[in-house]
Formats: structure tokens, sequence, C-alpha cells
């Protein structure tokens, strides 16, 4: 019954937002959905790192930014079709990836966090400095993937990212992979005793996540056309971390659920703009101190009860 | 390529921002070893000092000294308030180092963002306190900098003997070694806890605090030295003091070099790629044993 209650809402979910530009025709719904789909897949390939593996990256920002930057860069400067130019976004982030991954694989906690947050410092000043290839502060133009002001193509574009990452992602975490990374993340000595072969697993976590990373800047960029370095500062990684956190870290829904709740909250509470990360930061103190598990655990939780309660009118 | 004088005068200058980055790095370094924690709020305690020694010298008139051993000994105590409500409760917890790195960055964004809200986004700086300035064999080195360079000097001096020479110092040492052996041979260690935590803050803000004068304040301004602090540390060692120390001269005046040498936009850059590849060579660090 239970499983059958979940697959239905699943199923309703997904053909709501299969639907949704024709069901509800309101551009700014759908540009939230757009920002949605595109952090979700940010969010959610950050976990691997972070929740699954234990790996403390604190740059993800990078890999959005250089996925970003070397679309825009391509299609700007050589004139490489847009399509073509996001997925090369997509492998240019991957290639970045063992670049910063390498250093940190020897590494533990706190060292890997300096290291990828330097990392991406590094990109993204280099980003400001360059001003001959990147225009610096002043910012990219970037060609519109659809042209028209039409945002539908772009929902479908982002809805089909979304979609792709959400089952890669569970088609992996639910495979014996996923099952490595967290005995990764439990004890690595552990892992390397039983003849897992770490270093290998944590190049392919870096990998994977940080080409789809890539792929969601990329079309970020397209998108919003409009390109600055800021695009990779230290607040793009405290809202993953604020996202992750608020719908629950190394679960799967978790991230998918608190960048919604947390994209369509911030665009309401726009009034409170200036509050807005004071909010962020409370979030994250009163999550860490009273709900370690977000939103996920929450639900959890409620759906435990209401299991339980199920089984006692069945008994009685 | 540069006249002996000015590279000399630069050295000068790196050793002057060099002290200020002690001071944030031993701190930093501290609560690691004692306490395992990655405190991502210390750039924040910067901010603070340097927001305190602001006012301290703009509304009631200290001079840079007085300053600085206000924003110290509010720090302190902000310091044990801030671990008693944050930390102590995360005690023991499973994933406890992950719940610290997590906790302290909320803590971070939180006083940042408060901080923007209070005192604003304008940078704020403050008029040269000692007018005129040193000269010997064509260096010169203002009283400001000098100020600075004395008094930090002498923070390092105090610390290092507060945890060499003093009980508490020496019950800090046993804790960081080993926390069971320390509590077996009736060491407080909450207490310990608190207090290093109330150091570290107070020393960072102190950091602040002595380079208000020279730059500006800003309410991000405690990003810079928190990476600069994680750098120095991961050059020191993870826990050691003393290599804090030695890496913190010596990453201020790598810094003054590049700037010289290259721009001062490129910087950063130059520290970070720097710190990447001696943790891709050393792992822990240039002195780190563990």
């Amino acid at each position: 019954m239970k499983g059958s209650l979940k697959s239905i809402l699943l199923l309703g979910l997904f053909l709501l937002l299969s639907f949704f530009p024709f069901l509800f025709p309101d551009p700014y719904l759908i540009h939230l959905l757009i920002l949605s789909f595109l952090f979700s897949v940010l969010v959610s390939n950050w976990n691997i790192l972070f929740g699954y593996m234990g790996i403390f990256c604190f740059g993800q920002q990078a890999f959005f930014g250089i996925g970003a930057y070397s679309s825009a860069l391509l299609a700007l400067k050589l004139g490489v079709p847009i399509p073509l130019s996001i997925v090369f976004g997509g492998f240019v982030a991957s290639l970045s990836s063992v670049l910063i991954g390498l250093p940190t694989l020897r590494l533990q906690g706190a060292y890997v966090a300096l290291v990828t947050l330097a990392f991406a410092e590094v990109v993204r000043m280099t980003c400001s400095n360059w001003v001959g290839m990147t225009r610096g502060q002043l910012g990219l133009t970037v060609p519109a993937l659809i042209s028209g002001a039409d945002r539908v193509g772009y929902y479908y574009v982002a809805f089909l990212l979304f979609l792709m990452s959400t089952m890669v992602l569970l088609k992996v975490m639910r495979s014996s992979f996923g099952y490595v990374t967290v005995a990764i993340r439990e004890s690595q000595e552990a892992a390397d005793s039983l003849g897992i072969n770490v270093i290998k697993y944590k190049i392919s976590a870096f990998l994977l996540s940080s080409f789809m990373s890539g792929l969601a800047g990329a079309l970020y960029a397209h998108y919003i056309r409009i390109l600055t370095p800021d695009i990779m500062s230290l607040p793009l990684m405290i809202t993953i971390l604020v996202m992750g956190m608020l719908g629950g870290i190394g679960t799967l829904p978790g991230p998918i659920l608190g960048t919604f709740v947390l994209t369509f909250l911030s665009e309401y509470l726009r009034d409170l703009a200036q509050f807005r990360f004071i909010i962020y930061g409370a979030l994250i103190i009163l999550a860490v101190l009273f709900v370690p598990g977000g939103l996920v655990s929450g639900l959890r939780f409620v759906e435990k009860k209401l299991k339980g309660k199920r089984f006692q009118e069945g008994s009685s | 390529m540069f006249a002996a004088s000015i590279l000399i005068q630069q050295i000068v200058y790196g050793l002057v921002i060099g002290s200020s980055y002690v001071l944030m790095a031993a701190g930093f370094s501290l609560i690691w070893g004692i306490m395992g924690v990655l405190n991502l709020a210390h750039g924040e305690f910067y901010m603070l000092g340097a927001y305190i020694a602001y006012y301290a010298s703009s509304l009631l008139g200290f001079n840079p000294i007085m300053s600085a051993i206000v924003a110290l000994v509010a720090m302190f105590f902000f310091g044990i308030v801030f671990e008693r409500a944050l930390l102590s409760p995360l005690y023991g917890r499973k994933g406890w180092e992950m719940s610290t790195v997590l906790i302290t960055v909320g803590a971070s964004i939180l006083i940042q963002n408060l901080a923007l809200v209070i005192f604003g986004e304008k940078y704020k700086g403050l008029p040269m306190y000692f007018e005129g300035e040193l000269e010997i064999w064509k260096i010169v080195l203002s009283y400001d900098r000098l100020v600075v360079f004395l008094v930090g000097i002498s923070l390092i001096a105090l610390l290092w003997y507060l945890l060499k020479y003093t009980r508490v110092g020496m019950a800090m040492r046993a804790v960081s070694q080993n926390q069971e052996g320390a509590y077996l041979t009736g060491i407080n260690v909450q207490k310990i806890f608190y207090l290093a935590f109330g150091l570290s803050a107070a020393f960072a803000a102190a950091g602040g605090a002595l380079l208000a004068p020279i730059y500006f304040v800003y309410p991000t301004v405690g990003a810079g030295p928190l990476l600069m602090a994680f750098a120095i540390v991961i050059f020191g060692g993870f826990g050691s003091v003393k290599g804090a120390i030695v890496a913190g001269f010596l990453l201020g005046v790598f810094e003054s070099l590049v700037v010289l040498m290259v721009s001062s936009a490129w910087k950063d850059v130059f520290v970070f790629i720097l710190v990447i590849i001696v943790l891709t060579v050393r792992p822990r660090g240039l002195f780190g044993i563990q």
C-alpha cells in the first residue's frame, strides 16, 4: 500500500512538471522552476561528494562556473554551436575536477575543505583578472541557447537535465558504487582493507559530480545570458550548503527538496532580501543543532508515524 | 631588477602583515589542536575585532594600542559565549567533525550579514594615529605600521608565554595531546575548551584591530585572513602554534613579494596555488608530523 501511494505521488508530480508550462503559463513561476531544476542538479551532485563520500568539498561553485565560462567562451570565441558547447562545458568542468581531486585524495577533512575552497577562489580570481579573455568583472554577454523571449524551451531543457541527473544518481547510488561510497565515508581505512580501490571511487565521484555541475552551470549561463566571475563566489557555495542541509545531506531526495523549497522561499521573501543571508545562517545553525537530518528526516518521521498508526488500526 | 631598498622595504611590510596573520593563525591552529574543530567563523572574529577597534578609536578617541586591547578583551568573552552556545551542544555527537564545520559556516554567514546590516557595507578607514615615519637605510616605515608590528610581536610573545609557562597553558597542551589522559589527571576539559576558544577569538580580534588603521574595515574583511590563516596552518602543520608563527611571517613576506613582482590582484592566487602544491607533495603540511 505504502509503496504504491508513494509512486502515485511521484507520478503525479512528474506529470504536473511535464505539463506545467501549459497548465500555468506564468513566466515568473516557470523561471523559478528553471532555477530550481538547475540548482537541484548542482546541489544533488555536490551531495555525492559531501554527503555520500564525506569529501568536504567547498569548491563546487567552481565546477558550475567553469562549465559556464567554458561554454560561453567556446560559443563566443570559436563559434561552437551552443548545445555542443554546453556539453563541452561539462567535460571541461570534469577535467578540472581531476586537477583538484588528485591533490585531495591523500588529504583529510579540514585540508580537503581548504584545498577545494582555495581552488574555487583561484579559478574565480583568474576569471576576474584575465580581462583579455573574460572581460573580468565587466562580464560576458552570452548568446542564448534558444532565441526569443519564451522560457518554455529552457524549461524543458532544464527539466530534461534535471531528470537525467536524478536518474543517473538514482541508478549509481543504488548500485554497488553507492554502497561503496557510503562505506568510504564511514571508514576509509575499513574500505581500504576490504580491497576497495578508494582512489578510483573518489575520482569517479569527482568526475561525475563535476560533469553534471558543469552542465548545469553552462545551461545557466546561456539562460541568464550575463556571466561575471561572481557566479562562482562564496555565496553560491553557501547557498548550495543551505539547500543541501535544509533538505537533508546524504540522501537522494534531500537536496532536491531543499533546493525547491529554498528557491521559492527566497523569491517570496524578496522584501527581506537584505536579511536573506542572515536567515540562511540562522537556518544552518538551527538545522545542525536541532534537525541534523533536514526536511527529509522530518518527512520520514511523519511517514513512520503514519505507518505505525495504520499498523495499530489493522491489528485492533 | 629592483633596487635592494625596495625589496627590503617590501619584506619589512610583509613582516608587519605577517604579525597580524600569526595572531589570526595561532588561534585557529590552537582550536584545531585542542578541540578538533575547524572554525570557519574565525574570520568573523577578526572582522568584529576590526570594527570594535574602529569604533573605539573613532567614537572614543582611543589610540590603536588601547583599541586593540579593548577588542581583545571583548572578543575573549564573545568567544566563550560562542563556544558554549554553538559548539558544546555538539560534543560526542555522531558526525561531530562535519557538524562543527557546518555550524561555524552558519555562524560565519550570520555574523557577516548581521554586520552588513548593522555597520553598512561602506569601507571604513581610520586616519593615521601616529604621524610621521621612521627611516633607516632608505627603508621607510610609518610609525603606525611600526606600532602594529611591535604590538603584534608582543601579543604573540604573550600567547607563547601563556601556552608554555602557565598552568592553564600546560593544561591546554595536555588536552591537545590526549584528551582522555588529561581528563584522568583531573583537568576540566570543558573549561579548557571554552578558555581556548576565548583566547583564539581574542587573538584573531587583536589581529583585525591592529590592521584596522592600515587597511579598511568592512563586513567581509575576515574572509581573506581566514583563508590566509588556513594556508598558514597548513604550512605550519595543524595544531602547531610554533609552526603557525614561522609560517605566518613567511607567507606575509611571500605575499608582499608577489605584490611587488606581479601585482596585488594576483597575490591570493599565488598563495593558494602554493598551498595546493605544498599539500600535494606533503599532505600533512610542511612541518606537520602527527
